[in-house]
C-alpha cells in the first residue's frame, strides 16, 4: 500500500467508524458532546476563519519556539534541524524504504480520532537516532488553523540515547491531532519531558505508542494544562525482556473541561518493568477521566506493573474519574494499582496560613508540592 | 505450581446427589406470558402482581444481554430451555418431625447439625422453589418480627411488601432483574419492627434440585427504624449436565438508624449461571453490610451494592471469591453516596487456581452535592498457577467537598517461602498451598459468622484438592 493509498483508506473509514458508545467501558466517561460532530466537522468543511490566533497567554510567549529543533505548524513540517546522529525524512521518503513499518504503524488506527490522524500519514515526518548515538530534540507543536493533524515516528536504533522536549501549543478554536510513535530497539533509551497548553474552545487530542524491545526503556514526563478538552491515548508495548517504562503524568485543568487520559501498559514478555503515575489538580468545573489498562499476559512472568491516579479537588464542581484496569493471566508478578481523590489537606493548609501564607498561596504550595514528583525522574537522568 | 499444565481433577462428588424428581406444579420448560400466568395463578396471586409480572417480562425481551463488557458467555443462556417454576405439592410444614424425609437427607449431606436447628432462630429453607421448611422462633414472632417466604409476604403483609418492594431494584435495572421480576418465587419476606434486636441470625439454606431449572428468589428485608438483624443464606447445589440459571434478587431497606447484615456463602456447581442483583438503601445513620463468599459456579456476576441515601449512613462489602477451573468469578461492589458524611468500605480477597478467573468490578460514586464522604476499597487477589488469571475493573466518580476516595489493589502469588516451610514441617504441598490460602482469606473468614467460617475453610481446602502438585 502506498502513502497516498493509507490516507485514502483513512478518508474513507473515518465516515464509516462511529464515535465511541457511552456504553463501552473503556469509555465510559466520554464527554463526546465535547468531541462530538462539531469537534470534527471543520474536517470536511474546512473554510472558516481561525476564531482565535493571536498569542492569548503569557505562558506562550515565554515558549521559545524558535529554539526548535523540529517544528510542526498546522501540520506541516516548518523546520527540521539536522543533529548529530539523528536522520529527519518526509514520510513520504521513508515510506519508500521501508513501507511495512508505516503501514502497521498507520493501519493500527481503530477509532474514530486514530484514523483521522491517518488520513494526513503524507505530512508525517520519520526521525531515525542512528544506533549508539546520543542526541537531544526540542519539538514544537502549533495549531492555530481548525484542524491539524501530525504524524511523528521516532526509531532509536541499537543503544541510542535520545532526550525528546516537546511542547504543544493549540491556539483557540483548532483541533490538533498529533499521533507519535516511538519504536525503542535493544538497549535504547528515551528521555521524553512535555509540556502541553491550550487556549479555551480548542481540542487537542494526542495518540502516542511506545514500542519497546528488550533493554530498552522510557522515562517519561508530560505536564499539561489549559483551558480546552484533551484526549490522551498513550500505549507502551513491553515486547523485550528488561524492558523498562517509568511515565509520569501532571495534569491540571480549569474551566468546565474534561481532560481524558488513557493508557495502556502491554506486557507480552516475561521480566519487564513498567510503572505509571498520574497527578491531576482540578480547578473550577473541571474533570479528569482516567481509564488505565495494565494487561499481563499469561508468559509474561516476571512482570513489574504498577499504576496509579491521584486527584486533588480543588474546587467543590471539579469531578475525577477513574477506571484503573488490570488484567493479569501470569501469577508470578508484582501488579498493583492505586487511586485515590481528595480535597488538600485541612491540617496543612491551617499550618500554612499560621505562618502567614495566603489561602491562595497555600494552595499553590500544595498544588506545587503534590505536582513536583512527577518530574523528579526526568531531572534526575 | 511445579506442574502448572496438570489438568485438574477435583473431587466434587459432595455435591453430586439429588432426588426424584416429582413436581406437582411444573410451569414447563421455556419462557412465555402463559407462563407467567400460570406461575401466578398457582401463587394464588392478586392483580397487580400479575400485571407486575408480564410488565418485567416484555421490559426482559427488550433488554440485551450485557456482553459489551461482561463475559460473552452469557449469551450460551438457552431462556427457552429453562424451567421456571417448579413446586412440591407438599404445604410448608411448621414442625420439624413434619418435614419429608428426603429434605431432611439434603439438609444431613449438607451438613446442618442437629444441635445447631435448634441453635439457629428460624430456618427457612427453600427446597427448589417453595419453602419447604419453615420454622420461627416464638419470641420472634411475639417481637413483632415477620420472616416468611416472598409469597407468603404478598399475601399477608401487601400495604408493607408492596411499599417497598421493586423500589431499590428497579425491573428495568439489568436484564435479570427484569427476569427474576417476571418469573421469581420463593425468597424470603422479613421485617423487623421498630428498635427490634434481632439476636440470633435468620438463616435459609436453598438448593437447586432439578435439571435445567433456575431458582428465581425474591428476598427483600425491611428493617424498621434503630432495628437490627442478621441473614445468612447458603447454597450448594448438585451437579448437572446442562447449564442451570440462578438469577435472584435480593432487596434490602434499612430505615433510620436500622442495621442490616446480610451473609452468602455460595458453592454452586460450575455449570451454574449465577446472575444476582443484590442492592440495599440505608436511610440516614443505617449501616449496611453484605458479607459476600462466591465458591464454584461456571459463571457468577453479583456487584452487592449500597444506596446511601441518608446521613451518615454506612455501607461495607466483603468479599471472598475462590475461581476454579473454567470458572469466573465476576464479583464487586457498588458504593452510591447521596448524602453528606456518608461512609463505605470495600474488601475483595479473590483467589484464582488452575484457569480461572476471579475479575472485581466496582463502582464508587459520590456527586458534587454530597459532602465529607469517605470510601476505602482494597482488592487483593492471589494467583495459584501460571494459567490463573485476575482482573480490577474499579471506577471511580468523585466530586464535591470533602470527599475523599481511596482505591487499591494488588496481585502476587504464593510466597514460596511459606510453603517451603510447611513442607518442612511435614505437610504434603496441598495441605501447604490450602493453609496459605486460607490465611490470605483469613481476615475476612473471620467476619463471617462461627458455623460458617468453619464451614467455608473447608469448602476451601476441598477447592485446593488436586489443584497443585
Amino acid at each position: 500500500m502506498s502513502i497516498s493509498k493509507i490516507s485514502q483508506w483513512a478518508k474513507n473509514r473515518f465516515g464509516e467508524v462511529s464515535f465511541p458508545h457511552k456504553k463501552d467501558e473503556y469509555w465510559r466517561f466520554a464527554d463526546l458532546n465535547a468531541w462530538g460532530v462539531d469537534g470534527l466537522h471543520p474536517f470536511f468543511t474546512s473554510s472558516n476563519p481561525p476564531t482565535s490566533g493571536a498569542c492569548a497567554s503569557v505562558r506562550l510567549k515565554e515558549i521559545e519556539l524558535a529554539s526548535c529543533n523540529v517544528l510542526f505548524s498546522d501540520g506541516q513540517l516548518l523546520k527540521a534541524e539536522g543533529v548529530d546522529g539523528v536522520e529527519i525524512l518526509s514520510m513520504a521518503d521513508a515510506f519508500a524504504n521501508n513501507a511495512e513499518r508505516f503501514e502497521k504503524f498507520f493501519l493500527s488506527a481503530e477509532g474514530k480520532f486514530d484514523v483521522f490522524q491517518a488520513s494526513r500519514a503524507e505530512n508525517g515526518v520519520f526521525v531515525r537516532i542512528k544506533a549508539n548515538s546520543e542526541a537531544q530534540l526540542d519539538v514544537g507543536v502549533i495549531s492555530k488553523m481548525h484542524i491539524s493533524a501530525c504524524g511523528v515516528y521516532f526509531l532509536l536504533e541499537e543503544n541510542a540515547k535520545l532526550r525528546l522536549n516537546k511542547t504543544t501549543l493549540t491556539f483557540g478554536g483548532a483541533l490538533s491531532s498529533a499521533r507519535l510513535g516511538f519504536e525503542l530497539q535493544k538497549g535504547a533509551s528515551l528521555v521524553y519531558s512535555q509540556h502541553k497548553y491550550s487556549e479555551k474552545s480548542a481540542l487537542m487530542y494526542e495518540r502516542e505508542d511506545f514500542i519497546l524491545s528488550e533493554n530498552a526503556e522510557v522515562v517519561d514526563a508530560m505536564a499539561q494544562e489549559g483551558l480546552s478538552h484533551s484526549r490522551s491515548e498513550r500505549n507502551f508495548y513491553l515486547n523485550g525482556f528488561n524492558a523498562n517504562v517509568d511515565s509520569r503524568v501532571f495534569l491540571k485543568t480549569s474551566g468546565n473541561i474534561t481532560a481524558d487520559l488513557r493508557t495502556k501498559q502491554i506486557h507480552s514478555v516475561a521480566g519487564a518493568k513498567s510503572n505509571l503515575a498520574v497527578k491531576a489538580a482540578l480547578n473550577d468545573s473541571s474533570a479528569i477521566a482516567f481509564t488505565g489498562l495494565v494487561d499481563v499476559c499469561e508468559q509474561a512472568q516476571k512482570t513489574e506493573a504498577y499504576q496509579s491516579c491521584r486527584s486533588l479537588l480543588l474546587s467543590k464542581d471539579a469531578k475525577a474519574q477513574a477506571s484503573p484496569i488490570l488484567e493479569i493471566s501470569a501469577n508470578d508478578v508484582l501488579c498493583s494499582h492505586g487511586c485515590t481523590v481528595a480535597e488538600p489537606d485541612k491540617e496543612q493548609l491551617f499550618y500554612m496560613r499560621s505562618r502567614g501564607l495566603s489561602l491562595e498561596q497555600s494552595r499553590e504550595m500544595i498544588v506545587e508540592s503534590f505536582a513536583n514528583s512527577t518530574f523528579e525522574k526526568v531531572l534526575q537522568k | 505450581m511445579e506442574n502448572p499444565e496438570q489438568s485438574l481433577n477435583l473431587d466434587r462428588s459432595a455435591g453430586d446427589f439429588k432426588y426424584a424428581e416429582d413436581y406437582a406444579y411444573d410451569a414447563g420448560v421455556g419462557l412465555n406470558e402463559d407462563v407467567i400466568r400460570y406461575i401466578s395463578s398457582v401463587k394464588g396471586e392478586d392483580e397487580w402482581i400479575l400485571n407486575f409480572r408480564l410488565e418485567a417480562l416484555k421490559t426482559f425481551e427488550k433488554m440485551k444481554n450485557p456482553t459489551h463488557w461482561a463475559s460473552k458467555r452469557l449469551d450460551e443462556l438457552d431462556f427457552s430451555k429453562i424451567r421456571y417454576y417448579l413446586a412440591k405439592g407438599a404445604k410448608k410444614t411448621r414442625s420439624w418431625d413434619e418435614v419429608p424425609d428426603d429434605v431432611k437427607n439434603t439438609f444431613e449431606r449438607l451438613g446442618v447439625p442437629e444441635q445447631e436447628r435448634a441453635f439457629l432462630a428460624g430456618v427457612e429453607a427453600q427446597f427448589d422453589s417453595e419453602s419447604a421448611y419453615s420454622n420461627m422462633k416464638e419470641h420472634l414472632a411475639k417481637d413483632g418480627v415477620i420472616f416468611v417466604d416472598s409469597t407468603e409476604g404478598l399475601k399477608k403483609y401487601p400495604e408493607i411488601f408492596r411499599k417497598y418492594f421493586g423500589k431499590v431494584i428497579p425491573t428495568s435495572d439489568n436484564k435479570y432483574s427484569a427476569l427474576n421480576s417476571a418469573v421469581f418465587s420463593g425468597g424470603s419476606f422479613i421485617y423487623v419492627p421498630k428498635g427490634v434486636k434481632v439476636q440470633q441470625p435468620l438463616q435459609a439454606y436453598f438448593r437447586i434440585n432439578a435439571e435445567s431449572f433456575g431458582q428465581f428468589e425474591r428476598t427483600l428485608i425491611i428493617a424498621d427504624e434503630g432495628a437490627e438483624l442478621m441473614y445468612m443464606e447458603g447454597c450448594t447445589a448438585p451437579r448437572f449436565e446442562t447449564g442451570t440459571l440462578h438469577s435472584a434478587v435480593v432487596e434490602l431497606v434499612a430505615l433510620k438508624g436500622a442495621k442490616i447484615q446480610y451473609v452468602t456463602v455460595q458453592n454452586w456447581s460450575d455449570n451454574v449461571f449465577n446472575l444476582v442483583t443484590k442492592r440495599g438503601m440505608a436511610e440516614e445513620d443505617a449501616q449496611i453490610r453484605w458479607v459476600d463468599c462466591n465458591i464454584g459456579s461456571g459463571i457468577t456476576m453479583k456487584y452487592p451494592a449500597v444506596v446511601l441515601k441518608g446521613e451518615r449512613a454506612r455501607g461495607e462489602v466483603i468479599s471472598i471469591a475462590l475461581a476454579n477451573a473454567k470458572q469466573h468469578q465476576d464479583t464487586g461492589a457498588k458504593m452510591i453516596h447521596l448524602a453528606d458524611n456518608t461512609t463505605s468500605n470495600v474488601t475483595s480477597k479473590s483467589v484464582s487456581i488452575a484457569d480461572g478467573r476471579a475479575s472485581y468490578r466496582g463502582l464508587v460514586y459520590m456527586p458534587k452535592n454530597v459532602k465529607n464522604c469517605k470510601n476505602n476499597t482494597e482488592c487483593d487477589a492471589l494467583l495459584i498457577n501460571t494459567n490463573s488469571r485476575t482482573d480490577t475493573y474499579p471506577a471511580i466518580v468523585c466530586s464535591g467537598e470533602g470527599n475523599s476516595i481511596q482505591h487499591e489493589a494488588s496481585v502476587s502469588k504464593l510466597n514460596e517461602e511459606q510453603i517451603f516451610y510447611m513442607r518442612q514441617r511435614g505437610l504434603s504441598e496441598t495441605e501447604a498451598v490450602s493453609l496459605a490460602v486460607n490465611g490470605f482469606v483469613n481476615d475476612l473468614v473471620k467476619e463471617f459468622p462461627m458455623e460458617y467460617s468453619v464451614e467455608l475453610k473447608r469448602l476451601i481446602e476441598l477447592q485446593m484438592e488436586g489443584s497443585v502438585g
